[in-house]
């Protein structure tokens, strides 16, 4: 009985929506080749949290994975100094957040693992074995141990560099491939890094240590010399051995054995002069005289002080594309410096840090794929824009600051410095700066940015280990690849200016994609919304406040130490996730001079921060947007060192509204003025806005040109908040604002609103259609946060 | 609370909102109350608009959501006109934030007439698919006078769908909230009447008062006495019999019985039920009350029921602190699992529930209700028994409940012969008067008179039925928004109109669709069999859009589209689509928090034009969305190498994509 209604029907409902669009031209670019090269054969290491079959839950949490030849690959832990696992036949899968995209996993070996050393230290002290004496098992092991100084890439050589003791130790991972099949090898060079071959001179180790080798469970093991090379040959079960063999081992370096580890130890006073080697095999017994036959050839260590071989001559030669977008008043436009998105390597271009060369005509930028890339051409025509590859396999920098031109990036790893040692135009030695920064399994212990202070000191900040899915912190549970709360989960950093001294400035952060750092020292951030954090907030780093996301880790006592943020932006319509801050320096961009910038992933925007006083270090600040379009979000900027106009990177993985997947474009200020609001302050009365511009009276003055909206948020545990009315936090959504008049100042160039029933709120927004006294139009909308209401007494706040 | 409360609350929601249209996150309730507090003159500003339509010289005035009519050929525009041409008239406030200057556009068939504070703001008649657009109107920050005109072509279906834009905001439908009039006395007649019409139904008067019609609730059922003894227990059939109100307020069960017998007569009839058997419930397994506390809080039961334990009743919910004594062992689970099986039209919803989940939810239940009375485990009295049959069949049980071989000879007046001014007495009777046979409803005052209105009216709207207002009388019934824009996760009811094919719509509520659109909720959708095609058109009509999806054929360059579109949904070059919706087999890559409906399945699901608007501006529709705005404030594309950035084309690319279904090529 139901009324069915089945009469014919026209077309009516699928009508197609009319609407006047205008029709950009085409661009040249052509769609792009659909498979980026996320692992790449003719660069030899890919830093990331990598994962080896065994021992069980092997994972080098700064791991490199480097191609040793024939086929073969090697796991070495950067914080421990561990080489975990040597493996054939293929090198890492690319599951993970800058590979395939996946969330909750790392990648794990591929192939057919031949040895491997589990989770702890890879270099020890004799008689101490390799005891693990961090609190947590996170981050670099005991400096006076050892310690990691970084790596040369020579070819496809990598040269890893790290302390053992007071001894400077250079280790070449290699294989040879034999009839008896791949054997891995470690050749050593101790002492001092030297120019020209790759004689030492004369070293003398001073404090003894050990270098694990292997592990080998559940064997006997035979030691003596096999055909003339000390060895150590471990048999299980079955008919598989491990052979672990030394070559050219001067006085005093031995093979040892402790259980089913194999050691190398470097007595105090050894005299070093040539480099010397240990092999690696594992095969069927009958092959182990092959295997030893691989281990008598003499070590060789290539002379990589002297800068190695461009692995990336070929450049990106591009055009770029000037007034892709204007300011309604003219006063500013994006030029868009075109991204080599399209590249020779197919490598995926993702900006997350930029910065500029001290001649202005060339910047560098980092992605989060791994890659340094250095554009030339920046100049008023952007007509020849140059890219060429700088280094490659670097583990997610989403920060990048030149300092003296020498390039640092901030990773998963901590600070990288990176050494043109040929002046070739490719980075040759890949320094660790400062690598104090703790890092799990999570694939969203994001590091973000990196900025200095005018006393040199860096900054940056580290995202908590979100879980897949977005809700909460670390359940390993869950997924291994949700990594677990560590102590430097969700804070923010400061590295003196060698690099030497790491603190943590401020906590309480959840995804703090973006700080800003004035040159007095003076640090905000933004943060995403998700847990704890109901919006997007602007914060202001005093070095007391605890801001406000909570964890395992989070010190006791710190909670009540929270402070809100000096503005909070809605995500449905400012921001839903933030970028980078950034003052504006510059003489040369407007009338902005001293103010700060707020950047925009998740919305694509750049905005100006009207901050209000009040008192004590207290503030309260608003929002206005420039209306600009850009290429991709708007993540990092950087005034240009000689132009002074202001330049901005950025990507897009998720939960953006940037349609391409990076961008970089420079915001140009015209010389025409600018017609807009550029102070806001909350008054006993209402708000007063100030402009740049003396405004048209009669239009400032008809409340009917004016509206305001206000709504409260809810700080919890759950992923963001709803926006809750201000009168009855159960009821969604935002009240409307009662502007009971507008009153032009006399000079001008500010109004007075008068809002009935002003109060304290988390957010209240504020929208005009006005003219200035010339006629132009001003049509803007602000947000603002609205702490305490200045000149009213506290009580009624 | 004897008072109906339930049927009280639509009508005063209908009588001082004038509809059933609320703000997302404003509780119904609440206003509804709050109103009700401030007694029946207090109305100020509702939402929505006055509609007046009057076709053969007869005036019909309602408040609807929007400026929207669907009329296939040949039916009336509301249940309260005849068939054939019409004119109708939206009159109310519209409201902009700020002054700003605005163009509606609209699809019409008819002729239509936009005016904004007294100006013509657009003029259009049978637009076919193409938007009329009006001239720029500058509204008012606040209230505007606002009045839409139209008229019906002379044959052939109607149709007005309205739109507009200005410089911030793309092509949307009016916003419910910035829509509102002011009751008049006109619509406060109109909606009593409509309201008796409501009740009529609800309470099924025609079921003894034969009324021929064609509104779907005149054949409305009542739990069938087949076989009811192995479902029921008796001594709570007595109860139930002798004083329904008193077991639930509002009920539409009236107590048929009444003097100093009934407490007997009740008995005798309980018992004679009792001894109706049919299938046993199985025994079945024990339910485990931990889990099936956690099923009735995933479930959101309490949308309709309180939390077991609270002594908190809202007007809305139905108590089950009664389920031991009502149900038989094992009864309640089997209940649980089908609650349409033995009443076609029942409210509860099938949550398709295993066997295990519906024992876990009835042990939850039954150890939060009261004890069951000790069980008569004797043989009936026959006598007893058979005096049972005779006053079933004599006191008009069986006009509503369904029995065989029992001739019901129970008789009462067809409603065609009950002149309006006897609407005072019998059901009607504000104090029935001792020994009439009447059925006691406790209606309120204003019910009465809602009744009285319809009685005075020339009731032929029973003979007429729409789609759209058979889903406001029923989204009010069934309580969807007790559901629909209160829990996360749900979308919110006001959207949900004119978003949906009325055949998929249909078909889900029907329980068919196999595929969790929300697949990632704890929550369920569950099956109205009953109400499903009527829900599903009138979610269509009621928005102006027809009740079978029209002909979307594929334009010629559909796979050149698609593939764009292919590209479009990729991250590589194109929106990202998949790291939030998941595209057949292939899952999402980057769900944060917001994961998306499985786009294999939005071709089925979508109107076109919903559609075009969502991916256009989805926060212009919900602003809680978390999907990105792509498109620019004049609504093209930031990607200008796929289809030169055209916005609308683009948006089609990736209709063409989704038009694929399963057989989406897998994005980049």
């Amino acid at each position: 009985m139901i009324p069915t209604m089945m009469t014919p029907l026209r077309t009516l409902a699928s009508a197609a929506l009319a609407s006047g669009l205008l029709v950009l031209s085409a661009s040249a670019a052509q769609p792009k080749a659909s498979s980026f090269r996320m692992l790449q054969d003719d660069f030899p290491f890919q830093s990331a949290c990598i994962g080896a079959d065994f021992p069980s839950n092997n994972v080098a949490l700064k791991g490199y994975a480097i191609r040793v030849g024939n086929d073969a690959t090697v796991l070495f832990d950067s914080d421990t100094l561990r080489m975990a696992a040597g493996w054939t036949g293929g090198f890492i899968n690319t599951r993970g957040v800058v590979f395939d995209g996946n969330h909750g996993q790392h990648p794990q070996m591929v192939g057919e693992q031949k040895f491997g050393v589990g989770n702890g230290p890879g270099v020890g002290i004799p008689g101490k074995g390799f005891a693990d004496t961090r609190p947590e098992p996170f981050g670099p092991i005991d400096k006076s141990v050892a310690h990691w100084k970084g790596l040369y890439v020579d070819g496809m050589d990598t040269i890893l560099t790290y302390t053992a003791g007071s001894t400077m130790v250079h280790e070449k991972p290699g294989s040879l491939a034999g009839p008896a099949g791949v054997a891995f090898t470690r050749t050593f060079r101790l002492g001092p890094p030297k120019p020209g071959a790759s004689s030492i001179g004369r070293h003398t180790v001073k404090e003894a240590f050990t270098i694990l080798l292997a592990e080998v469970p559940d064997a006997r093991v035979q030691v003596g010399l096999q055909a003339g090379l000390p060895a150590l040959v471990f048999s299980g079960s079955g008919d598989r051995v491990t052979v672990v063999a030394g070559t050219a081992l001067p006085k005093g370096v031995e093979l040892k054995v402790d259980g089913s580890r194999a050691f190398l130890l470097v007595g105090s006073g050894v005299k070093a002069t040539e480099p010397f080697k240990v092999t690696i095999w594992s095969g069927p017994a009958t092959s182990t005289s092959g295997a030893i036959d691989l281990a008598k050839a003499a070590p060789s260590m290539p002379d990589f002080m002297k800068g190695g071989p461009r692995h990336w001559p070929e450049t990106v030669n591009l055009k770029g594309r000037l007034a892709t977008s204007t300011t309604p008043d003219g006063a500013y436009v994006t030029d868009s410096i075109t991204a080599p998105e399209d590249n020779p390597w197919k490598r995926r271009v993702r900006f997350g840090g930029m910065d500029f060369f001290s001649d202005g005509k060339r910047a560098a930028l980092c992605t989060h794929d791994g890659d340094i890339w250095i554009v030339s051409g920046i100049d008023d025509k952007l007509e020849n824009l140059v890219w060429s590859r700088f280094a490659s396999g670097l583990y997610e920098p989403l920060g990048l600051v030149i300092v003296k031109d020498q390039i640092y990036t901030s990773g998963r790893d901590g600070i990288t410095r990176f050494v043109d040692l040929n002046k070739d135009g490719e980075a040759d030695y890949y320094e660790n700066f400062n690598n104090d920064v703790m890092s799990t399994r999570g694939f969203h212990e994001f590091v973000f940015d990196l900025q200095r202070d005018d006393a040199g000191n860096f900054y940056f900040a580290k995202a908590n280990p979100v879980n897949g899915g977005g809700r909460g912190f670390g359940d390993e549970k869950a997924s291994r690849g949700n990594g677990v709360v560590c102590s430097h989960a969700g804070c923010l950093f400061r590295v003196s200016p060698d690099g030497r001294k790491f603190e943590v400035v401020a906590r309480g952060f959840r995804a703090p994609n973006g700080i800003g750092v004035r040159g007095d020292g003076q640090v905000t951030t933004g943060d995403n919304e998700g847990t704890w954090v109901p919006t997007s907030p602007l914060n202001w780093v005093d070095g007391k406040a605890f801001h406000g996301v909570i964890n395992s880790k989070t010190p006791a006592g710190m909670p009540e130490k929270y402070t809100p943020p000096i503005m909070w932006m809605s995500h449905s319509d400012f921001c839903n996730s933030n970028g980078g801050q950034i003052w504006v320096t510059s003489s040369k961009w407007g009338p902005f001079r001293n103010e700060l910038l707020y950047e925009s992933y998740g919305k694509s925007s750049l905005f100006l921060v009207m901050r209000q006083d009040l008192g004590d270090g207290r503030q309260q600040a608003a929002a206005v947007r420039f209306p600009l379009k850009f290429t991709s979000s708007v993540m990092r900027a950087r005034f240009h060192p000689q132009d002074g106009q202001l330049y901005v990177a950025g990507l897009s993985e998720w939960q953006s509204n940037a349609a391409r997947i990076t961008g970089f474009d420079r915001v140009r200020y015209t010389g025409k003025p600018v017609y807009g609001v550029n102070a806001v302050k909350v008054v006993p009365e209402g708000v007063e806005l100030h402009f740049t511009h003396a405004l048209d009276k009669a239009s400032a003055e008809d409340v009917q040109n004016w509206s305001g909206k206000r709504w409260n948020y809810i700080r919890s545990e759950n992923y963001g908040s709803p926006e809750v009315w201000v009168s009855d936090a159960a009821k969604k959504g935002r009240e409307s604002l009662d502007i009971t008049g507008a009153k032009l100042g006399k000079d001008g160039r500010s109004v007075i609103l008068k809002i009935e029933g002003l109060r304290p709120v988390n957010q209240q927004s504020l929208k005009w259609d006005i003219k200035a006294a010339d006629g132009t139009p001003i049509s803007q909308e602000i947000q603002q946060t609205i702490h305490e209401i200045p000149g009213r007494p506290l009580s009624m706040n | 609370m004897n008072t109906p409360l339930r049927s009280l609350g639509s009508l005063v929601s209908r009588v001082l909102l004038g509809n059933r249209w609320h703000l997302e996150g404003l509780a119904v309730g609440m206003v509804v109350w709050g109103m009700l507090a401030q007694g029946l003159g207090a109305a100020e500003q509702s939402m929505g608009l006055v509609r007046t339509i009057t076709a053969g010289g007869v005036t019909d005035v309602s408040v609807t959501p929007n400026v929207w009519l669907f009329v296939p050929t040949g039916q009336p525009p509301t249940p309260f006109v005849p068939a054939g041409p019409f004119t109708a008239r939206w009159e109310g406030s519209i409201s902009a934030d700020l002054r700003g200057d605005f163009t509606f556009q609209a699809l019409a068939q008819g002729s239509l007439k936009v005016s904004v504070n007294g100006a013509t703001a657009l003029e259009a008649k049978d637009t076919g698919p193409t938007l009329a657009i009006g001239q720029s109107v500058r509204l008012n920050k606040g209230s505007n006078s606002f009045r839409v005109e139209f008229t019906a072509p002379a044959m052939g279906e109607a149709m007005v769908r309205l739109f507009w834009t200005n410089r911030e905001t793309p092509l949307s439908t009016l916003p419910l909230a910035q829509l509102s009039h002011e009751p008049t006395e006109a619509l406060r007649r109109s909606t009593s009447m409509h309201e008796g019409r409501d009740l009529l139904l609800e309470f099924r008067c025609a079921r003894c008062h034969e009324a021929p019609g064609k509104v779907p609730e005149l054949s409305m059922d009542a739990p069938s006495f087949k076989g009811i003894g192995s479902r029921r227990q008796v001594a709570w059939m007595a109860a139930w019999i002798q004083d329904p109100q008193a077991h639930r307020p509002g009920t539409p069960m009236p107590a048929m019985l009444s003097g100093d017998t009934a407490a007997a007569d009740a008995a005798s009839m309980a018992a004679y039920l009792g001894s109706l058997k049919g299938e046993e419930p199985s025994a079945g397994q024990t339910g485990n009350l931990e889990t099936g506390k956690a099923l009735f809080e995933k479930l959101h039961c309490v949308a309709c029921h309180p939390t077991p334990g609270s002594t908190e009743l809202k007007p809305h919910q139905v108590s089950q602190k009664a389920v031991n004594a009502k149900f038989t062992p094992g009864a309640l689970a089997a209940f649980l699992q089908k609650p349409e099986q033995h009443f076609r039209w029942i409210r509860m919803p099938n949550f398709k529930l295993t066997a295990a989940e519906a024992a876990d939810l009835a042990a939850y239940l039954g150890s939060a209700a009261d004890p069951a009375p000790a069980v008569d485990a004797g043989k009936p009295d026959p006598a007893k028994v058979e005096q049972g049959r005779k006053l079933v069949a004599a006191t008009g049980c069986l006009n509503c409940h369904a029995l065989d071989g029992v001739k019901n000879e129970f008789t009462a007046k067809p409603l065609a012969q009950l002149a309006s001014t006897s609407w005072t007495s019998g059901c009607l009777a504000e104090k029935p008067s001792a020994g009439s046979k009447a059925p006691r409803y406790t209606l309120t005052a204003p019910q009465r008179a809602a009744l009285q209105a319809f009685g005075a009216s020339d009731r032929s709207s029973l003979d007429r039925s729409t789609a759209a207002d058979f889903l406001e009388r029923q989204s009010v019934h069934l309580n969807c928004r007790e559901c629909h824009g209160q829990f996360e996760g749900f979308p919110a009811w006001d959207h949900l109109v004119g978003k949906l094919k009325p055949e998929w719509a249909a078909r889900f509520i029907r329980g068919e669709v196999a595929v969790k659109p929300r697949s990632w909720g704890e929550y369920r959708m569950p099956a109205f069999p009953a109400y499903a095609q009527g829900l599903g058109e009138g979610l269509s009509t009621l928005a102006g859009l027809p009740p079978v999806t029209a002909p979307d054929p594929a334009p010629a360059d559909t796979a050149t589209l698609a593939e764009a579109g292919r590209k479009l949904a990729g991250a590589n070059g194109g929106f990202g689509c998949v790291s939030c919706h998941s595209i057949g087999e292939f899952g999402a890559t980057q769900v944060f928090e917001a994961p998306g409906i499985n786009l294999a399945t939005s071709f089925d699901r979508l109107q076109p034009d919903y559609f075009r608007r969502w991916l256009r501006a989805p926060t212009t529709i919900d602003p809680a969305s978390k999907m990105p705005v792509y498109f620019d404030e004049e609504g093209r594309s930031p990607l200008p190498e796929i289809l030169g950035g055209d916005g609308p084309k683009t948006i089609q690319a990736v209709w063409e994509y989704l038009r694929l279904k399963e057989a989406m090529a897998k994005p980049e």
